[in-house]
């Protein structure tokens, strides 16, 4: 066996690839090589460490450095400066916004110092591609626990006494959920894991499956022990690549180290897993959909009941669970309800990850207990809005949530909590608004999207999406009407009584949550023809202000379209009839003298 | 693997590999670099480190991390810490004195007193 005195830790996740990680690692490889230390130091590839605004990230160890935004050409400076002598690499450590000197340690940093990681635990620390570093950090255990020491009566209660629920959308009680399936009759029966994750903007899903992906088999496997399955599924969407090839490795893994397959543990439970792949509809996320989708069928919802935990896959009693839930279950059983329930709110324990994106300087993967506020995910983890812009409102739960304005800046976040100022949880999105996103046009954005998705077997939502669509494409477009809001709210609450999942059900939600906090917005649009924002280009008439222009002219040398003319040191002018409507000129003019 | 027993000897065995990512080590012995470090030879004290935590099976007890502190004329030193004690700082350390002060110190809990730096 091999020692080595350092390992050197590159994210490989999907947001670090795409910023060049494999080049930074193949780097490191050659330079180590060449100085003669890849007997000394190993190159670890992990998946995702959340701060995904600096990657492509490496951190050393035995110290803990934290380099950010590391290109090939700044691997030899690692190798023979710190790796060699000794000497931190400062210009390339992390430096925090509100300190001086640059935060050299992963354990000192703000974005992770306040958060707690349960269902990324492993994530960046572990290299995804190897059971045995699973194995290093309690993994099966849990498993080998279950099978040895509990009924499947007392697994569930285990769960059920924990108050996990569902991280996929519905919140949904965990254990509730498994003992219906447990009591099911059936011949077989079902454990599949919702891995489709169709939220724009989520993606904390995916980064388990690539930085932690035995910690799904593992749960899935006690959750087959729990309700007496023997075969489960992972539904995972074909544009993961990463995430399906790692999950392939860490099956054939799992089988040829008796984790999965016969008799595990010689215990007489048989459990195996296999993938199957969604190409990625929003609607297949459903449950039932889903299920048909597994089926070969066309990815179609039906009604509920029956509910898949008693008649799922095939028919048979099924339990459908997605990939941050699952990634909760070995810690809770290793660890203890007592541990779990002394984290989070009355009614809502645990965590919840949150990928941060939007108007915010920390984007990325944020994994925080249950109960935290806005203000603490945004401001002391996210670092704030960039260029010091006010916060304007967060929209949580992606296409089918609201947004939070600013006066629940305050609020604990659980389940409840958002529910009842109009918002949810969700699958976890949270994308930060500053004053210059139009909230209506933001809540055409995810209407686009619904409307765009919806499977349109169901008329309220096919058509209904369409309609709702219709009238903010035109309010946005300069031509709303008076009415156009009490239409809009009728339409929202026919869609949601009448649709046939989920989908329909909360389309309106976005519509209906800036409705409720920034309905002078939608007037303005409709009454005055303005965009308070900015935004809505139709609505946008470009204009130099004379008394202000003090005729520099920078604007005109800007305008690509020739539309501004003038004499040097005396007002310019703006031809409305040449104009795009690009604001190329306002971001130049130092006098703030066009108004639009 | 057939047997609770095995999966922990496993997670044993895995653990030792990684405990430098995780600060469990039970000893820390910092090689000073820098330029005068590497100059005077520390890199072959590392490798002789290395050799001898491999040799004594202690891979996640020990950790070897190289600093970059500088003692004019005293180079190569060796600092070993371990929790509970007063941190010693070798100093002109050479691969065959490392070897002692790993058998002696590290391994026994013996100060070797001739080579400690005077402060
Ligand atoms: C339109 C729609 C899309 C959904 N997409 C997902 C998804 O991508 N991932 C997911 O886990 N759950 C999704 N759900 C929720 C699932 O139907 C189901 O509630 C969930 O997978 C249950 O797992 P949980 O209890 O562990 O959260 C979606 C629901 C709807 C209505």
């Amino acid at each position: 066996m091999a020692f080595y005195r350092s390992h050197v830790l590159v994210c490989g996740g999907t947001g670090c690839t795409s910023s060049g990680c494999q080049k930074v690692q193949e780097a490191l490889a050659t330079s180590l090589k060449r100085e003669g230390l890849d007997k000394e130091v190993a190159v670890v590839q992990t998946g995702c460490f959340g701060f995904c605004r600096l990657g492509p990230i490496v951190i050393v160890y035995p110290e803990g450095a934290f380099y950010t935004q590391v290109k090939p050409e700044d691997v030899p400076d690692i190798v023979t400066e710190h790796l060699i002598k000794g000497k931190l690499v400062e210009r390339l450590l992390f430096k925090e916004e509100m300190h001086e000197k640059p935060v050299s340690l992963y354990g000192d940093i703000d974005f992770y110092k306040k958060q707690h990681r349960i269902a990324l635990r492993n994530c960046g620390a572990i290299n995804p591609e190897k059971i045995g570093e699973y194995f290093a950090v309690d993994g099966y255990q849990a498993l080998a626990k279950v099978l040895h020491t509990m009924t499947p009566q007392e697994v569930i209660d285990t769960i059920k006494a924990s108050g996990l629920r569902g991280r996929g959308g519905g919140g949904f009680l965990t254990g509730a959920k498994w003992e219906f399936a447990a009591r099911a009759v059936g011949d077989k029966k079902y454990v599949v894991c919702n891995a489709d994750e169709g939220d724009p903007g989520a993606f904390m899903d995916r980064s388990v499956l690539e930085g932690d992906p035995h910690t799904v088999l593992e749960a899935m496997a006690i959750a087959g022990y729990a309700i007496g399955a023997s075969q489960g599924y992972i539904y995972v969407r074909a544009e993961y690549p990463i995430a399906v090839e790692r999950l392939r490795t860490a099956i054939a893994q799992a089988r040829e180290e008796g984790m999965l397959g016969e008799n595990i543990f010689n215990k007489g439970f048989s459990f195996d897993i296999e993938l199957r792949l969604g190409s990625g509809a929003f609607v297949c996320g459903e449950e039932t959909a889903l299920l048909a989708s597994v089926e070969g069928k066309r990815g179609m919802p039906r009604p509920r009941p029956p509910f898949p935990a008693v008649k799922g896959l095939l028919g048979c009693p099924t339990i459908i669970n997605n990939v941050e839930t699952l990634a909760n279950i070995p810690p809770i059983i290793l660890k203890g309800v007592e541990w779990f329930t002394s984290i989070g709110t009355e009614r809502s324990k645990g965590t919840k990850v949150f990928a941060l994106a939007g108007k915010i300087n920390n984007t990325g993967l944020v994994e925080v207990p249950m109960g935290t506020t806005l203000r603490e995910i945004i401001y002391d983890i996210g670092g704030g809005l960039p260029g010091g812009k006010t916060f304007k409102a967060a929209q949580t739960g992606g296409p089918s949530g609201g947004c939070i304005p600013v006066q629940y800046l305050d609020i604990p976040i659980d389940y409840d909590s958002l529910a009842e100022i109009g918002s949810m949880m969700g699958s976890g999105g949270l994308i930060v608004m500053d004053e210059t996103s139009c909230m209506v046009d933001i809540a055409k954005f995810f209407l686009e999207f619904t409307q765009d998705e919806s499977c349109g077997k169901c008329t309220p939502c096919r058509e209904g999406t369409r309609q709702m669509l219709e009238i903010l494409k035109r309010i946005t477009g300069g031509q709303g009407k008076p009415g156009d809001i009490e239409l809009l709210e009728d339409l929202a609450e026919t869609i949601k009584a009448a649709s046939l999942c989920g989908l329909g059900q909360t389309a309106p939600n976005p519509v209906l949550s800036t409705l409720r906090y920034f309905r002078e917005e939608y007037e303005a649009h409709i009454n005055e023809k303005r965009c308070p924002a900015g935004v809505c280009q139709a609505l946008l008439n470009y204009r130099i202000e004379p008394e202000k222009c003090k005729g520099c002219g920078l604007c005109a040398k800007e305008c690509p379209v020739g539309a501004i003319t003038g004499e040097r040191k005396s007002p310019f002018v703006l031809d409305a009839g040449k104009c795009i409507k690009c604001g190329a000129c306002v971001a130049k003019c130092p006098f703030k003298a066009i108004s639009r | 693997m057939k047997s609770w027993e095995e999966l922990n000897q496993r997670r044993d065995e895995e653990r030792s590999k990684i405990s430098l990512r995780r600060s469990e080590a039970a000893v820390k012995i910092i090689v000073g670099g820098g330029t005068r470090g590497i100059a005077a030879g520390a890199r072959a004290i590392t490798s002789t480190t290395l050799d001898e935590i491999l040799r004594h099976h202690l891979e996640g007890k020990a950790v070897v991390q190289l600093a970059a502190v500088e003692q004019e004329g005293c180079e190569p030193l060796v600092r070993i810490e371990q929790p509970g004690k007063e941190p010693v700082v070798y100093q002109n350390v050479t691969p065959e004195r490392m070897q002692r002060i790993f058998q002696q110190h590290v391994l026994n809990g013996e100060v070797v007193k001739e080579w400690v730096m005077a402060s």
